[in-house]
């Protein structure tokens, strides 16, 4: 029995015990994690640094150097069109029909011929060639006193038009109408000359006319439309006055403004004058200037200096180029320019009477531009900025216990950067910086050797810790912008040095984020 | 001697590592139970005759070899907090959490003659187990600063499936010294949840913070998704809930070493179950699922790839996304277990032991000890205790109670139940528990084992004397200290 009594003894004692559930309902939590978390990386050459407009601009020479290079070519029909064949206009020439009774007749008689000199009025050229790519004869033949039992027809003929398979222009006609004179070449042994030829043909009839005295064929001749293909000879002395051209230079943008310096090494830019027309020509650089948006200009200076005698080339349908050197490449480079600015004209057979000159209708003279800025050089305060929106609103910013601002740059470019991060309003009102002074030196140059060429990266590997006053400012703030203030690396005493930018060097960059969250809550 | 301790203190290293299993070890204690035939068929129970019917006998276990409630709170003045670092403190690298149930449908022994007991069951089960990574939980509470240059395991895992278990089993004596026994089990799975592979890896760059994240996951589910639908009628297909078969077996053997001391092994759940029924898996192609996030890519950003941010992440998105969708039948193991016991009869009713445990399930091996005594006080009542090294914990002091009222057997048993009548009150005892079950119940019993052995002394089978596990409280020890042994040596052992 006594083991019974033990049994639910224990029992009891087992099951009597109260349980209070108060001891089980959980009333808040607390936690502070720390993240570390990534923001942003990137491996970024100089081509990734310069404006995304120049993208196209940019090179790389065979030993890897970065180098810019703008090419733009200016086409100019100016002294084409100095070139014009004007209409020539109602020529009546008159053929005297051989009075008498005309018998039935089995074939045409050839009867009277005229022949008249036309002069085509081209001046101050003096063609001897023209190729005529159109152009017109109009004619009109009429028999006075009429007589309708007369068969009759006119011979229309040029000696010096030369149809492509080598005979000279030549048609009977009757009436009106008009001869085209595509594929006819003038070749003329006296220039902007040529012999009109027209002969009465009689032509055969079945029955006998008479014609009375006094009866004449009138016939009215006209030239409209001439073109030409080509034309050679002399072309006169003549100037020929484009519009002034520019060209657009989006490189430097703002950067190399506010106080920066930059010199490069080995700049050049060239203009190369490529002409078409076989004439002396001589161009005339009226302006020839680099310009800035704020309208501050300085001279192009060349080699040759304009005014500059263009080479011609030796046949028609080649080209002839004339190379033309800027000489204050590192003054104009230095200078910034937003834009090259030119205005030339052409000046053929200046001061000749004579001379064997040739152009097709597409003949042109081009002037091209070609600009290189290999990346190489030394700069200092080159400024860059961006600009990012920024909107912590979703966030509770009382959970936010503290933060540090973790950066890597492993920099293969000789390139200092103290870059700032600005906290503004939406109004880019200031608010504050993010950094303090000695913690904008973000990005050290790498060390270069003599020859500006890599020797090893500037490593910076470094904490920030952001205050709870400065956490609270980039809460308030809508905008931050990111202001760089960018230097090429000096070499080991301190002096500038001309260094060089190559495609395979890189800024790889890695930006983090430790953030440490006070987090609580009560159920 | 001294080979034999080192040995001993290398298998106690070893298995303190990890441990937390479904462990009954007081139950091995407890002979007068007809439900001692659980932890090795070779055992024989004491009553001619034990019938369990529906619902007479539960059992319930929870074991997390980490952490207890008191881990994670504090009090302040009169209320409750979670302390997340109290927490992350006291977690281990894997942090498992287990619960178990038991409910007898019907359990029957019958002793067929002096060798032979045959037993037929059938048990609903639940098991569940949870893995819970240190690193997961840390991510939470402390973030993933910690882990700056390391890589963060997070990947959970889950085990969990029921149920009904058909056993047929027997024991049987060879011979004076050596019983063995064996118990087939037929299986109807009825849910299953199982992690076949698991990764969630999460690693911070030290010097960029560049997080890398990889993945992979192989989840199976057989029977739950459908219950997750809103329009499933389980009524009309409760039918296919049985189409889950499995088989099982458990084996064991005892043998007596000494007249006084008996030593049994057992290998409980060898085998597996077949799941086919509303199969659904989950996956994660690992091959596929792994991204580094280095933060905004600025070069991206400066060439004006404006749609990069979107694009980041759709790709996230489309990387991690889960696979899921009806999969073919597959198959689970059991958590296998083996059992190794000593027991030492220091009187015909007082015997002391150890059971050494360990379980085998998903590739993790958990273990427990427990040393224990066991007293049977007259016919009527007969009780264990027991202390094990268990989760983790080594403040497990279990007990065993039987109250044998022929016809009805009253029981109550568990591995941490003497540590709750040791505390205040419930809550400190569920507060700091990290172990607990319990096995209780009512038996129906008819008969002793008196006639069987006096049948058997008649037809001149060996006997049974010292057996701890078949003894007959002062009946068959008695015997033998009167038959080989004086009264003062008796004593002086």
């Amino acid at each position: 029995m006594k083991f019974i009594v033990g049994f639910w003894l224990f029992a009891c004692i087992l099951f009597a015990c109260t349980f209070n559930d108060r001891d089980f309902q959980i009333k808040g939590v607390r936690a502070n994690p720390t993240l570390a978390l990534p923001l942003a990386f990137g491996d970024l050459s100089i081509s990734d640094i310069l404006k995304k407009s120049d993208s196209a601009q940019i090179k790389v020479k065979p030993d890897g150097l970065v180098y810019l290079t703008y090419d733009q070519a200016l086409l100019s029909h100016d002294i084409r069109n100095l070139i014009d064949i004007p209409n020539i206009g109602n020529s009546i020439i008159q053929l005297v029909v051989p009075p008498g009774t005309y018998p039935a007749n089995q074939n045409d008689i050839i009867s009277n011929t005229s022949t008249q000199a036309v002069d085509m009025s081209i001046s101050p050229e003096k063609l001897t060639e023209i190729a005529f790519k159109s152009g017109t004869l109009s004619y009109n033949a009429v028999l006075a006193p009429a007589n309708a039992n007369f068969n009759y027809a006119v011979r229309v003929a040029i000696p010096e038009f030369i149809s492509g398979n080598g005979t000279s222009l030549s048609q009977d006609v009757s009436g009106s109408g008009a001869i085209q004179l595509s594929g006819y070449t003038f070749k003329g042994a006296a220039a902007n000359k040529f012999t009109l030829q027209l002969t009465l043909i009689i032509k055969q009839n079945t029955t006998s006319t008479t014609i009375p005295v006094g009866t004449y064929l009138n016939t009215t001749i006209s030239f409209a439309g001439m073109n030409f293909s080509y034309i050679k000879g002399f072309f006169g002395d003549q100037i020929a006055n484009p519009p002034p051209q520019s060209i657009d230079i989006q490189a430097f943008g703002t950067s190399f403004q506010n106080g920066a310096t930059i010199s490069f090494a080995q700049p050049s830019i060239n203009l190369d004058v490529v002409s078409d027309y076989g004439v002396p020509l001589t161009a005339t650089f009226s302006k020839l200037e680099a310009r800035k948006q704020d309208g501050t200009s300085i001279k192009v200076q060349t080699n040759p200096a304009s005014p500059i005698a263009i080479t011609a080339p030796v046949t028609l349908g080649t080209s002839a180029t004339t190379p033309v050197v800027v000489t204050n490449v590192n003054q104009l480079l230095n200078f910034a320019p937003d834009q090259f600015y030119y205005q030339v004209s052409g000046h053929i057979n200046a001061g000749q009477t004579s001379g064997n000159n040739f152009m097709a209708d597409t003949s042109q003279m081009r002037v091209k531009l070609h600009i290189e800025i290999p990346m190489y050089g030394q700069a200092s305060h080159i400024l860059l900025a961006d600009t990012m929106d920024v909107d912590l609103s979703d966030i509770n910013q009382t959970t936010i216990d503290s933060a540090a601002l973790k950066v890597l740059v492993t920099n293969q470019l000789p390139l200092d950067a103290k870059i700032q991060f600005i906290l503004t309003d939406a109004k880019y009102v200031f608010i504050d910086s993010l950094l303090t002074a000695s913690q904008t030196n973000i990005v050290v140059g790498s060390s270069v050797d003599n020859n500006g060429e890599l020797q090893s990266p500037g490593v910076v590997e470094t904490s920030f810790p952001l205050s709870l006053d400065k956490i609270s400012k980039i809460f308030k703030a809508k905008k931050i912008i990111v202001r760089s203030k960018l230097n090429t690396s000096k070499n080991s005493s301190g002096a500038a040095v001309d260094v060089k930018f190559k495609a395979q060097y890189k800024i790889k960059l890695n930006l983090g984020l430790r953030i440490t969250f006070k987090l609580s809550d009560n159920f | 001697m001294r080979n034999r301790i080192h040995l001993f203190l290398v298998i106690f290293c070893l298995a303190w590592n990890q441990v937390t299993a479904q462990s009954e070890g007081t139950l091995t204690f407890m002979n007068s139970l007809p439900q001692v035939v659980i932890n090795n068929p070779a055992f024989i129970p004491k009553y001619k005759i034990s019938i369990g019917l529906p619902g007479s006998s539960i059992m319930g276990f929870y074991a997390n070899n980490a952490f207890s409630y008191n881990d994670m709170i504090r009090h302040v003045h009169d209320s409750v907090k979670a302390d997340l670092l109290k927490l992350s403190a006291a977690l281990k690298t894997q942090n498992y959490i287990t619960q178990a149930a038991q409910v007898d449908l019907l359990r029957l022994g019958i002793r067929i003659n002096s060798k032979l007991y045959v037993t037929l069951s059938s048990t609903t089960k639940i098991y569940n187990r949870e893995m819970i990574p240190k690193d997961l939980i840390q991510v939470f509470v402390n973030g993933n600063t910690p882990f700056v240059g390391k890589t963060e395991t997070l990947s959970p895992k889950v085990e969990s499936f029921s149920l009904i278990e058909t056993a047929l089993g027997g024991s049987y004596q060879i011979d004076n010294k050596l019983t063995v026994g064996a118990r087939l089990k037929y299986l109807n799975g009825l849910t299953n949840a199982t992690t076949e592979s698991s990764t969630l890896n999460l690693t911070t760059d030290k010097s960029t913070y560049a997080l890398t994240a990889s993945a992979g996951m192989d989840v199976r589910t057989s029977g739950i998704y459908n219950l997750t639908q809103s329009n499933y009628d389980l009524g009309s297909n409760i039918g296919k809930y049985f189409s889950n078969f499995g088989l099982a077996i458990d084996i064991g053997a005892t043998y007596k070493i000494l007249d006084r001391l008996t030593v049994g092994a057992s290998l409980i759940d060898l085998g597996s179950i077949h799941w086919k029924n509303n199969t659904y898996g989950y996956s994660l192609d690992p091959a596929k699922a792994n991204y580094t996030f280095q933060g905004v890519d600025l070069s991206k950003v400066l060439n004006g790839n404006s749609s990069y941010l979107n694009s980041l992440g759709d790709t996230l998105q489309n990387k991690f996304k889960i696979k899921e969708g009806t999969i073919s039948a597959y198959n689970t193991p059991l958590p296998g277990k083996m059992y190794l016991s000593g027991m030492y009869a220091i009187n015909k009713s007082f015997n002391v032991g150890a059971v050494f445990f360990t379980e085998k399930f998903r590739g993790r091996v958990s273990s427990s000890l427990t040393i224990g005594v066991n007293k049977h006080f007259g016919k009527l009542f007969s009780a264990a205790g027991s202390y094990s090294m268990v989760s983790n914990t080594y403040n497990n002091f279990g007990a065993g109670m039987s109250l044998n009222l022929s016809p009805i057997q009253l029981y109550i048993v568990g591995d941490n139940l003497l540590s709750a009548s040791m505390v205040k009150d419930v809550n400190t005892f569920a507060s700091q528990t990290k172990f607990f079950n319990v096995r209780l119940g009512l038996n129906f019993i008819i008969g002793d084992d008196k006639k069987a052995k006096r049948e058997a002394k008649e037809k001149g089978a060996p006997n049974k004397e010292n057996d701890p596990y078949q003894a007959d409280e002062g009946d068959v020890i008695k015997r033998k200290k009167y038959k080989n042994y004086t009264p003062d040596k008796v004593r002086k052992r």
